[in-house]
């Protein structure tokens, strides 16, 4: 919660040699996250063209089939068939869509709550302020678990529910990093000069403080996407994330649980692929972080 | 300073009551308890009597100061699914939760903390780009997966360690294992970045200047430094702790408030989950007060927004 | 890669024979995946805490599955002395855990203590029924009836058990759950509340009932709720007997040493329940609920996803039960007529509606099921609730369709199947007059040959108008430890009294 993600003044004005990444090395965590990245956007942008199945189409009689490495496995299932006899490389690519879409869309609607709240927080202070942490607390008091059995049963299981439910629950870092770092751009004396020249708080918030936080806003932005992502898999495994027969990696590894025995193939694909997104959104966020950072900000 | 303390006691008080009322009306939103409580064999009939006798198509908020009233009275009422005390029923499950959960966070504390203070004192090296990616891994992988790998290794193909309960000391290891790798994560970084700013402090240049050994100096001032923003981190913590209890309790069959909490809440045990909620958000307020206290009380200029 | 590996080890790891200890010992090792709330048998409402009350407590009679017989148990013999009264002579030798002798007392202070309302017994169809009970004479007791109740033996045998009246008064429900006193061929020595529960056999039990003879010392049940962790306990050894596997797992369990898989029918059903009274809803039409039964691959989703033990059903119950006819409407797997059908409702183009259910386990079916219906053109919505949530939404017409299965208490008459359904209840989604006549006439028909008249047309209407899709019977798969010998009865409970080891 207390992470420094922000770079404070002291940081900016002691940049010393040791702080600034040599080049070579922040690139290589920065290009390792934007490779997985993309393959993996790759994959969900190609999936409909190179799948060699339906992701949805069931075949009773061929459930099970190990990936092709193992001595009954085939070429017709690359990677397999599932419990219903779905082709497990076409769900794989697939899920990438799913996976992407709830990693971005979760981090779009958490993204507008958060900085809503804590720009609010940060700009006005004061009662504005004092109610803004109290339901910032709240949030973080309630448990997650309630919310999500709530909202899935007031609202369905859908791909929109679970991104809004995920939206909700991970709205309170972007909270926290947009209103310390308003508090800071507030004393400023460009928005002072703006306040002055009698332009309107919507103005100033849009002109002047929204630009200047968007570099962390994207930082904060892709590591909460890896949240996102692996916190659908964690609903999945109590029944609240994306509903069957979506092919989502989360749903998917929670589906593969029950065979994690006799069929480990089922779990290990999809885990394998999750980890990678989330650990190549993490380095992207880390090294976006570490770039942007001994440089500062005007 | 007392005026401050008191006016966020007062907003934690308000802030528990907030957040009981909301679970009350989740409940209720999420299913209906009459049925919960008749169980899938039971008829529409059998839940209409429940209902009856427990009061359930009263007015939510009167059945909400109903229970307010009882505990302030000091009754946390009966389990609807036990039967039991839910004060005997929470306080004989958070015993084993908390054990497992200080046992898991001394583990994590104590491998995630010295990588932080080594990935602190020397970033962008090896040590610090291990250590990072410890972290991530931790994030990356769903803690049933990991938990559930650990028994086919340690329980199935190498029977060395048993899979579930609590027994002996043997039998902590994997759950223990389970619940700290990920909380590692979040302290190591934190640990990392605290490091990283305190030693960048004049403070401790001049210290380095004096000659203090460089022990002395991560140790004793820069650690202290970082460690403030630690109990700040354990709030937020604590949190995860339970949700990430939830898992390891299924999967290790452990009697613990995580899957309490949860099978509480889809059976709709109304008294339960009021109480552990109640405990959980006190439990979290108070450590955020007392974050934010020592914080004011070393730091004046906060005290003033 | 790591399939090769895993299960390369497991073979090489020579897996010693699963409780040997156990055996040795005396003991069964068991585990349930669900909790068990109580001991208090009026309050449990899980199966498993009900499995285990039949090993502490007994009932006034006790049924015979082979025979359908009434046996004594409690009560050495009974008469009918009317169409509301039956009177039974109790045992004068039955002790109870603690020492003190059942008396007539006893057996009237529990029948009409847990039939009053405000006694809040979980199952109210058990007790409610009983108008009182009173001591005739000596260790005779009088039970009548509030009217004629052709399934009261049915009730006495096993849901009704009795309580000692002094013990009970004092501590009530919750001193009973903590420490349980009945007369039954168990007692427990100890429990970790929701997790643990040890047994030891009672060595006063009476002989001549169903019950006796038990030959296990002890018995240890604890609450596992991953299936993967049974499956690891059972394969170490620290298990000897679990249920509820999945058919998709028997093999495999089979397939290692030391370990058998046992399957036994029970008289749970699964089934398809539609609601025709929502607005506007399709489901209203008879011939969209035929096309639905008709577009339905029961038989290929029970192969496939179910298991071989499990027989497919067209009536709204199971065969098991005295009363459900199988000589109904059938509908064969169809898809073309069932668009036709679909057509000549005016309904070509298909339609969306959605399902509820809350029995995780059954999702791969439900999946299956959408999937059949898809080709159809029908696009059915699955929902997957928590129970308290899915049976809300269903009981309030909030759902088209519900996917569930019913044990009947493990009672095997219809009046515990179609009459719960069908009666016009809050569980009636159907509200169909003319079914709801013919069973309700049933329901206080005494005379068992009148009964089973009027349930078989009241089932051949429900499957004219296709108001269900009855889908298949259950059949209870257990893996246990190979030299143990014990079978699951037909009313879905264990009798653990009857195990051995071999």
């Amino acid at each position: 919660m207390t992470e420094t993600v922000t770079s404070t003044p002291k940081a900016q004005d002691r940049v010393s040699r040791r702080m600034r990444r040599p080049r070579w090395m922040g690139h290589a965590g920065l290009i390792l996250g934007s490779t997985i990245v993309l393959v993996c956007v790759l994959m969900a942008l190609l999936a409909p063209l190179i799948s060699p199945h339906d992701p949805y189409a069931q075949d009773l009689v061929s459930r099970f089939i190990p990936p092709v490495w193992h001595e009954s496995g085939s070429w017709e299932h690359v990677l397999g068939t599932d419990h219903l006899g779905r082709d497990y490389l076409t769900r794989l690519l697939y899920g990438a869509q799913i996976s992407l879409v709830i990693g971005i869309g979760t981090a779009i609607v958490s993204g507008i709550i958060g900085t809503t709240i804590g720009v609010a927080a940060g700009y006005f202070g004061g009662k504005i302020d004092s109610v803004a942490m109290f339901i910032i607390t709240a949030r973080l008091a309630m448990p997650v678990i309630l919310i999500a059995l709530a909202t899935v049963a007031l609202f369905g299981s859908s791909l929109t529910v679970v991104m809004l439910t995920l939206g909700l629950l991970l709205w309170d870092r972007f909270a926290l990093v947009t209103r310390a770092s308003t508090i800071q751009l507030r004393s400023q004396e460009f928005v002072t000069a703006a306040e002055i020249q009698g332009a309107s708080i919507l103005q100033i918030v849009r002109h002047e403080i929204l630009p200047n936080l968007l570099n962390n806003l994207l930082i904060v932005a892709t590591l909460e996407m890896a949240q996102a992502i692996v916190l659908e898999a964690a609903l999945s495994f109590l029944g609240l994330g994306v509903p069957a027969p979506l092919p989502s990696w989360g749903l998917m590894i929670s589906e593969g649980k029950a065979s994690i025995l006799f069929e480990p193939w089922l779990i290990t694909i999809p885990g394998v692929a999750l980890f990678l997104l989330v650990l190549g959104t993490n380095l992207l966020g880390d090294g976006l972080r570490d770039i942007t950072t001994p440089q500062g900000r005007n | 300073m007392l005026n401050y303390a008191l006016r966020r006691i007062f907003m934690a008080c308000l802030l528990t009551l907030f957040v009981s009322f909301l679970t009350y009306g989740l409940i209720f939103t999420a299913g209906d308890p009459a049925a919960a409580i008749a169980g899938s064999a039971g008829t529409a009939a059998d839940a209409e009597n429940i209902r009856e006798i427990y009061g359930f198509d009263d007015p939510l908020v009167i059945q909400y100061l109903r229970w307010v009233g009882n505990v302030l009275q000091g009754d946390l009422g009966n389990s609807l699914y036990f039967g039991q005390p839910v004060s005997e029923l929470i306080m004989s499950r958070f015993a084993v939760t908390a054990q497992v959960g200080i046992v898991a966070l001394v583990f994590a504390m104590l491998v995630a903390v010295p990588l932080g203070v080594a990935a602190g004192r020397w970033p962008n090296s090896l040590i610090d780009r291990t250590a990072l990616f410890i972290a991530v891994v931790g994030q990356a992988m769903p803690s049933f997966w990991f938990a559930l790998l650990l028994i086919i290794l340690f329980s199935i193909t190498f029977p060395i360690l048993p899979s579930s309960g609590l027994d002996t000391w043997k039998h902590f290891v994997l759950p223990v294992l389970v619940l700290g790798y990920f909380s590692m994560p979040a302290i190591m970084r934190l640990t990392r970045s605290g490091m990283i700013s305190a030693l960048e402090t004049d403070y401790i240049r001049t210290a380095r200047a004096m000659g203090l050994s460089e022990r002395r100096v991560l140790f004793d001032y820069a650690l202290r430094n970082a460690a403030l923003p630690l109990i700040s981190l354990s709030s937020a913590q604590f949190g995860f702790m339970l949700a990430g209890s939830v898992v390891v309790e299924s999967v290790f069959a452990i009697p613990g408030a995580g899957r309490l909490a949860w099978e509480s809440i889809g059976r709709a045990d109304l008294p339960t989950v009021q109480a552990l909620v109640l405990c959980f958000s006190l439990f979290y307020v108070l450590l955020t007060l007392l974050a934010d206290i020592l914080n004011a009380a070393l730091d004046p200029r906060m005290r003033m927004k | 890669m790591q399939m090769k590996w895993i299960s390369g080890l497991l073979a090489a790891t020579a897996l010693a024979t699963p409780a040997l200890a156990d055996k040795a010992s005396n003991s069964l090792n068991a585990a349930f995946g669900n909790e068990v709330a109580t001991l208090d048998n009026y309050m449990g409402t899980g199966r498993e805490a009900l499995v285990l009350a039949r090993l502490l407590y007994d009932g006034l009679v006790s049924k015979n599955h082979e025979t359908g017989e009434f046996m004594p148990e409690l009560a050495s013999s009974y008469e009918l002395v009317s169409d509301t009264e039956i009177d039974f002579v109790i045992r004068d030798d039955v002790k109870f855990h603690n020492g003190q002798t059942l008396t007539a007392d006893d057996v009237v202070y529990t029948l009409n203590t847990v039939s009053k309302p405000e006694f809040g017994a979980r199952y109210q169809i058990a007790v409610n029924w009983i108008e009182k009970a009173e001591k005739m004479d000596g260790n005779t007791v009088r039970l009548t009836m509030k009217k004629p109740y052709p399934m009261a033996l049915e009730m006495l045998a096993g849901n009704l058990p009795i309580y000692p009246a002094e013990y009970y008064e004092k501590v009530g429900s919750q001193g009973m759950s903590a420490n349980p006193v009945g007369t039954g061929p168990y007692r427990l020595v100890s429990q970790t509340q929701g997790a643990e529960f040890t047994f030891e056999k009672f060595d006063d039990y009476y002989s001549g009932g169903q019950k006796s003879d038990a030959q296990i010392e002890t018995l240890k049940f604890r609450i596992l709720p991953e299936q993967n962790t049974q499956y690891a306990e059972l394969l170490s050894g620290g298990l000897d007997w679990i249920w509820r596997v999945p058919e998709d797992d028997v093999a495999r369990l089979a397939s290692r040493p030391g370990v058998k898989v046992e399957s036994a029918p029970v008289m749970r059903f699964a089934y398809l329940a539609m609601n025709p009274r929502r607005p506007d809803t399709p489901l209203a039409d008879p011939l969209v609920r035929q096309a639905i039964n008709h577009a339905i691959n029961k038989s290929a989703i029970r192969d496939n996803l179910v298991g071989p033990n499990y027989a497919l059903i067209d009536s709204a119950c199971n065969p098991l039960q005295y009363g459900c006819t199988t000589d109904v409407t059938t509908y064969e797997y169809d898809p073309e007529k069932a668009r036709a059908l679909l057509e000549e409702a005016g309904y070509g183009d298909g339609f969306g509606i959605s399902l509820v259910m809350s029995d995780a386990s059954a999702q791969t079916q439900a999946q299956a099921i959408a999937s059949d219906l898809g080709k159809v053109g029908i696009d059915l919505e699955v929902n997957m609730l928590a129970y308290a949530a899915a049976s809300d939404q269903w009981r309030n017409n909030e759902r088209d369709m519900e996917f569930t299965n019913w044990g009947s208490y493990g009672i095997g008459d219809v009046g515990m199947s179609v009459a719960a359904f069908f009666s016009g209840t809050g569980d009636d989604a159907v509200h169909d007059p003319e079914v709801i006549e013919l069973v309700s006439e049933a329901i206080s028909t005494v005379d068992q040959e009148r009964r089973k008249e009027l349930y078989a047309e009241a089932l051949k209407l429900i499957a004219e108008r296709a108001y269900w899709v009855p889908l298949w019977t259950f059949a209870m798969n257990t893996a246990m430890a190979e030299d143990l010998s014990l079978l699951v009865s037909p009313d879905e409970f264990v009798p653990f009294w009857d195990a051995t080891w071999n």
